[in-house]
């Protein structure tokens, strides 16, 4: 009996290492946000293929052909006030969006993460200033901030992405911040000092990778966030030069003519609420993938 | 006075204190800002005001005048002291003071406001609730209510509302306060309705959320069982569940106001409102910055104000933070 029992231990402490192996973060998203980075990846693949596909030039407008209805020839989703196509304005709209939406994020997630981290890891005085600094810019509503900056700086692209850089640094470095101060008390940090690993280390080694998983789930959340802002200062005339297509002036041009054909000032609505949906699903999903809630399902 | 059980009156009044001297702080350093915003943008305001065919010696005059050639600093407290007493300066696009034009476009974005946030309190209870019902139907349909709503921008489901039901339908009016000729409660409610809910859905779904939250924590706790067990009927237990889950309701609240506020300047100029939102988006297009900047720092000290509230309310609401946080 005895001598049977033995064997049966060891082999239930060698488990297959297979058993342990992670499904890929996309695989552990719920449903939906699988569904959003679908729609998104072909979105983006259509907006960055933009030049080559078979559409006609977004800024040269026919006035003979103004307001055509859907389907009409030649104009699948028809045209706009001007007689430009519509198809193609929304595709290289939804460029200029996808790039004043994703690089302002990047920017201010590398800064905002920056500052975070060291605010979360800084004794009590610099923490206290650090965020605090971060409090006071969250009294600013952002879109009110984004329109500040967007006016001190003027009208343009590179101005634009300089202004949504720095609305999108505080909350960042306010979700660093407590995450950093979550991990920062974890046994495991405690372990690697007491191992003689250093200030620099800790950060690199220990610190960073277990708060960059989610700071980058709460950054691709705030790119819906951020078009939705790009949007709403193309929209007031804050936005880029026209007549570069841009999908916050796209609403504004059609709200216009929102009397002669309703259905078509619909479309470039459509897509504004698509874009700034799709990239929290995607978000929420990554989080709850890191978070390990995704995985029953 | 009131004498709260947990804290002693004095950590109360710290408390209290702490959070008056932030905002305060807060409010200074939102002024600064406005302030070196309005006096770094580009051109010389003598020249505006003068013209071109202004000699140079006039212009220094009349920067002298205006208290220009003076260090920055000392220009700054002057500026606050008009402030503080009122003076946001003079609007040369409107013709008028600052504070002329600003006072009945306050009145207006503050009724919309008003009514968007009964509105969001509305929708977050009833959503609230329905995303803990014991359906799974009931909860899919909740979920992605939320997910939608969290993230749409309220300009976006502003227009599609408007195309829908001012535009195809036309029940409701696509624009103004009040129908020519007409006056009353009804009529300004009925123009109300379409951008409140325009600027409720967003806060709304948020609060739903973190109402969603509080209420599926406390049913896996062993409070429901606790109050059940004494005898307690199902409407008590639900004020019960309601008073738990309302300060963070209210913080996301507050918070949301900022985003109301924020979205009134789309809200209001697509539904042609005369408030703030809509002075912000005319000022911008005639170019006033000076009117831009006193209705920012207005906007801001409201949404400064708002966040002090939603933190004392919950003070007095919930005693555990009056343990914890005093």
């Amino acid at each position: 009996m005895t001598s049977t029992s033995v064997p049966i231990v060891q082999t239930s402490l060698v488990v297959p290492a297979t058993r342990f192996r992670r499904r890929s973060v996309i695989s552990r998203m719920p449903l939906r946000s699988k569904i959003a980075l679908g729609v998104l990846s072909l979105v983006v693949a259509s907006a960055a293929v933009a030049p080559v596909l078979p559409v006609a030039d977004p800024l040269v407008g026919n006035l003979g052909a103004r307001l055509l209805s859907f389907g009409s020839h030649g104009h699948l989703l028809g045209t706009d006030s001007q007689g430009r196509d519509m198809l193609s304005r929304l595709i290289y709209g939804t460029r200029t969006s996808l790039v004043a939406g994703v690089v302002p994020i990047l920017f201010a997630t590398a800064i905002g993460l920056a500052w975070g981290t060291i605010a979360g890891l800084s004794g009590r005085v610099i923490n206290t200033l650090a965020m605090r600094s971060v409090d006071v810019l969250f009294a600013f509503p952002g879109v009110l901030l984004a329109l500040l900056l967007a006016i001190k700086l003027g009208v343009g692209m590179g101005t634009l992405i300089v202004a949504l850089s720095l609305v999108w640094i505080a909350p960042v470095a306010r979700i660093a911040e407590t995450e950093v101060a979550r991990v920062k008390e974890l046994d495991f940090i405690t372990a690697a000092r007491s191992s003689g690993a250093g200030f620099g280390s800790i950060l690199v080694r220990q610190v960073i990778p277990v708060t960059l998983p989610a700071v980058l789930a709460y950054s691709t959340s705030l790119v819906g966030a951020n078009i939705a802002i790009t949007g709403g200062l193309g929209f007031i005339g804050l936005g880029v030069k026209s007549p570069t297509p841009e999908l916050g002036s796209m609403l504004q041009e059609m709200q216009v003519v929102i009397y002669n054909d309703p259905s078509l000032s619909l479309v470039p609505v459509i897509v504004v609420l698509a874009l700034s949906i799709m990239f929290p699903l995607i978000g929420d999903g990554l989080r709850d993938a890191i978070n390990g809630r995704g995985r029953a399902s | 006075m009131l004498d709260y059980r947990g804290a002693p009156r004095n950590r109360l009044i710290r408390f209290v204190a702490g959070r008056l001297v932030l905002a305060v702080i807060t409010a200074l350093f939102v002024a600064v800002v406005m302030f070196l915003a309005v006096r770094t943008l580009p051109g010389d305001p003598a020249m505006n005001l003068l013209g071109t065919n202004s000699t140079p010696q006039q212009r220094v005059d009349l920067n002298r005048a205006m208290g220009l050639d003076r260090p920055l600093s000392m220009q700054f407290v002057i500026w606050l002291g008009h402030v503080l007493s009122g003076n946001l300066g003079y609007s040369f696009s409107q013709g008028r003071s600052v504070r002329e034009v600003i006072v009945p476009a306050l009145d207006n974005t503050l009724v919309l406001g008003l009514s968007a946030s009964v509105l969001a309190i509305v929708i977050g209870v009833v959503m609230g609730n329905l995303a803990t019902s014991s359906r799974r139907p009931v909860r899919r349909i909740t979920d992605w209510f939320e997910a939608i709503f969290l993230s749409a921008p309220q300009y976006a489901v502003a227009l599609v509302l408007m195309i829908g039901f001012a535009v195809v339908l036309p029940v409701f009016p696509a624009g103004g306060l009040s129908s020519r000729g007409a006056v009353g409660f009804t009529d300004e409610l009925w123009h109300l309705i379409l951008p409140s809910v325009a600027l409720a859905l967003a806060p709304g779904a948020q609060m739903a959320r973190s109402l969603k939250t509080s209420i599926s924590s406390l049913q896996s706790s062993d409070l429901l069982p606790a109050l059940r067990g004494r005898g307690l009927s199902p409407l008590r237990l639900t004020v019960h569940v309601h008073h738990n889950a309302l300060p963070p309701m209210i913080t996301v609240l507050g918070i949301q106001v900022g985003g109301m506020l924020g979205g009134a300047l789309f809200i209001e100029s697509i539904f042609s409102i005369p408030g703030l939102g809509n002075l912000v988006v005319q000022s911008v297009n005639l170019r006033d910055y000076q009117l831009v900047q006193a209705v920012a720092l207005v906007i801001a000290l409201i949404f400064i104000a708002v966040l002090l509230t939603s933190d004392l309310l919950n003070v007095v609401l919930d005693p555990r933070i009056r343990v914890s946080k005093l």
